[in-house]
């Protein structure tokens, strides 16, 4: 059975422009449906899953994805008409009589949320394709269900915990058996993790998308000046059901829709909103401190008081506000659960992905193993790199090597000069995250590599750390984990063992800990073959591993991205397959 | 009319103490108001099944029984008397969707 999985609300900002006009771009991302992609499921096995972004070049696109979904036709050489299903990973139907409350409520309906809504775009984008064949799965099961499919466990506690789905802002399942069967759902009006991007839009940064500035701004803070304010705002009770009083203040359609009363509270009982251009002070670090410990607090409870209530010792989970490494961090390490497991693309690029598995196994049971490190994405030719560098001949120089081994110890050579370096192989990750085929790197242990990585490639904010990237031989070694620890998604923190804190200073954060990335043979052989070569060159199998891409833009996806990102920034050097480039 | 005046003490209690809203009056008219919206009107079928022991199956919503705390009493003594086996896994907000 061959399932198309797609995420996105195409038309939900525009509605909102529509509807609310006059306020600024940032506000606007207080809508639904951001991160739209697609993932194709082959007999419950992905085969190719990218978000459109990626091919339309603007990050965070909730447009109809049609050129992920060719790609990932393509990439699996089928047709559309052999395709079974299409999968949406929102299904507000059952809320359908909601919505008829008030005309603007009954349009967005009409026009953003219904199923009529999103098969018009199926018709647009992919005539021909048989509207009875495209399907519906509630937001939080896709996402559980991307977490449960990909886990590897037949038994386990699935929490999603995101922004909001159709209505809720938290769901939990006990996942067994093929099958997740619902233990709660928390309101949109209850939720996390809007919260958290409320409070992230009043310190001055992006609603839906900043969050993790957030999460890397807070260890410099002090979390208990703020600390009784944030007790207060969230509230856990003995059922497991979180109660978040400040995110029901808005009574009004205009004061609910863009959280007006919510935000004037948090100027009032806070601090004053920060604009973007504004200083960040002692005050936003302190209100950043106190959120995250909020949030990782809150997920300890919650995710906490279901594997008590279950027995259950192992917690998958998915949804945005699992994209928060500090969190999951503290999660894995608090002995509620054995295990933790994070789907790797758990924000809402990820429940097109689980959209597809949900709708699978509902045709008889698929395969639940762990996921590979998801480059689910496409990879390019050879001849698509040579092509790249046709374009720009006369800007750079070349050398080829013939073997990939050789690539690898030509760039373990240039990480060990100090230089950082655009390393860009096969084929494209999905998810947030670049784990060693879209990444620029570079030696964690030079001193000035965080602020120059920081002012001249990414050009963003100087707080924000850097990542770690280890051979799984020694992430022991550097790191405060047990030997052969897998964290191959980077998904989790974990501290960097005291005595060289100080001898990785461009990975470690202000308070020691690391968004570390293992890498074994098995699972990510070229990017493991790589650290083995900077071992050789360094005495460490360690690179600083970031996104290739600078700020505001997604990774890069096609060679001539990765050449014109190379060109329009201070990256060093670039390897593109086996073909090292510099400048002239 | 005792059985009427519980219910719409209960029902004034439920507003107040969980979706956390002060009704004007129980005549207040809570859709043209704005009073409710799509997101608190869902929590509240959701806490009128847990509440009252009602089912209120989707396909039998009627925006009329839920315009006034007057009509959401009316609705509750016509769905009948309280079923008190009922799970929380039959409510709307509870039950997996999907086609």
């Amino acid at each position: 059975m061959k399932v198309l999985g797609v995420s996105g609300l195409e038309h939900s900002v525009a509605f909102k422009m529509a509807h609310w006009p006059g306020l600024n771009e940032r506000e606007y991302r207080m809508s639904q449906g951001f991160d739209a992609a697609a993932a194709l499921v082959v007999d419950g096995v992905v085969v190719a899953a990218a978000a459109e972004e990626r091919f339309n070049r603007k990050k965070h696109s909730a447009a109809f994805p049609v050129q992920a979904i060719h790609y990932c036709l393509e990439e699996a050489g089928i047709s559309l008409h052999e395709v079974d299903e299409i999968a949406h990973a929102f299904d507000y139907l059952p809320y359908e009589a909601a919505y008829g409350l008030d005309p603007v409520a009954a349009q967005r309906y009409r026009e953003v949320y219904s199923r009529d809504a999103f098969r018009a775009q199926v018709s647009r984008e992919l005539p021909g394709f048989p509207l009875d064949r495209v399907r519906h799965v509630n937001h939080h099961l896709a996402h559980a269900a991307s977490a449960y499919f990909t886990s590897g466990w037949d038994n386990c506690v699935v929490a999603v915990i995101d922004g909001m789905g159709e209505v809720h802002g938290a769901s939990v399942y006990h996942a067994h058996d093929g099958q997740l069967d619902p233990l709660h759902h928390i309101s949109a009006y209850d939720s996390i993790g809007i919260l958290y991007s409320l409070v992230t839009l009043h310190l001055g940064f992006d609603f839906n998308s900043d969050e993790y500035k957030i999460m890397g701004l807070a260890p410099y803070g002090d979390p208990n000046r703020f600390r009784s304010f944030f007790d207060q705002a969230v509230q856990l009770r003995q059922d497991g059901s979180l109660r978040i009083p400040l995110l029901r203040m808005n009574k009004t359609r205009d004061e609910r829709e863009n959280f007006l009363v919510s935000r004037r509270y948090l100027s009032e009982h806070l601090i004053g909103e920060r604009r973007p251009d504004d200083e960040v002070t002692d005050n936003h670090r302190d209100v950043a401190a106190a959120l995250q410990d909020c949030l990782d607090r809150t997920l300890l409870g919650f995710c906490g008081h279901f594997g008590a209530k279950t027995s259950l010792r192992r917690l998958a989970s998915a949804g945005g506000v699992t994209l928060n490494c500090t969190a999951n961090g503290k999660l894995l390490r608090a002995g509620l659960f054995d295990d933790v497991y994070v789907q790797p693309a758990a924000g809402d690029d990820g429940a097109a992905l689980g959209a597809a598995l949900y709708r699978a196994s509902l045709a008889g049971a698929i395969p639940n193993r762990r996921s590979p490190v998801p480059f689910f994405g496409p990879a390019y030719s050879s001849c698509d790199i040579d092509g790249a560098i046709a374009e720009s001949a006369e800007r750079i120089e070349i050398v080829r090597f013939g073997t990939f081994a050789e690539t690898c110890d030509a760039a373990a050579t240039c990480i060990a000069e100090g230089l950082v370096v655009g390393w860009y192989q096969g084929r494209m990750e999905f998810g947030p995250r670049a784990l060693g085929h879209r990444s620029i790197l570079a030696d964690p242990g030079h001193p000035e590599m965080r602020d120059r990585i920081n002012a001249m490639v990414k050009m963003r904010e100087a707080f924000r750390p850097f990542a770690p990237a280890v051979s799984l031989e020694q992430g022991h070694q550097w790191f405060d984990i047990p030997p052969l620890t897998e964290l191959p998604y980077m998904i989790m923190t974990v501290d960097v063992r005291q005595q060289y804190r100080a001898a990785l200073p461009a990975i470690t954060h202000v308070n020691g800990s690391a968004r570390v990335q293992t890498v074994s043979v098995e699972s990510n052989k070229e990017f493991h073959t790589l650290l083995r070569a900077v071992g050789k060159t360094t005495g460490r199998e360690m690179v600083l591993n970031t996104s290739f891409n600078v700020k505001g833009q997604p990774i890069v996806n096609t060679p001539r991205e990765a050449m014109e990102t190379y060109l329009a920034t201070g990256i060093d050097v670039l390897f593109l397959g086996n073909v090292l480039v510099r400048r002239k | 009319m005792a059985g009427q005046d519980g219910i719409q003490r209960r029902l004034i209690e439920l507003f107040r103490d969980k979706l956390e809203m002060d009704v004007p009056s129980a005549e207040t008219d809570l859709m043209e108001t704005g009073v409710m919206d799509s997101l608190t009107f869902v929590e509240l079928l959701f806490h009128l099944e847990r509440e009252f022991g009602i089912t209120i199956p989707n396909d039998k919503l009627e925006l009329e029984h839920f315009r006034s705390i007057v009509s959401i009493v009316a609705f509750i003594e016509q769905a009948g008397e309280p079923i008190a086996t009922l799970g929380d896994q039959r409510t709307l907000l509870m039950r997996p969707q999907t086609s």
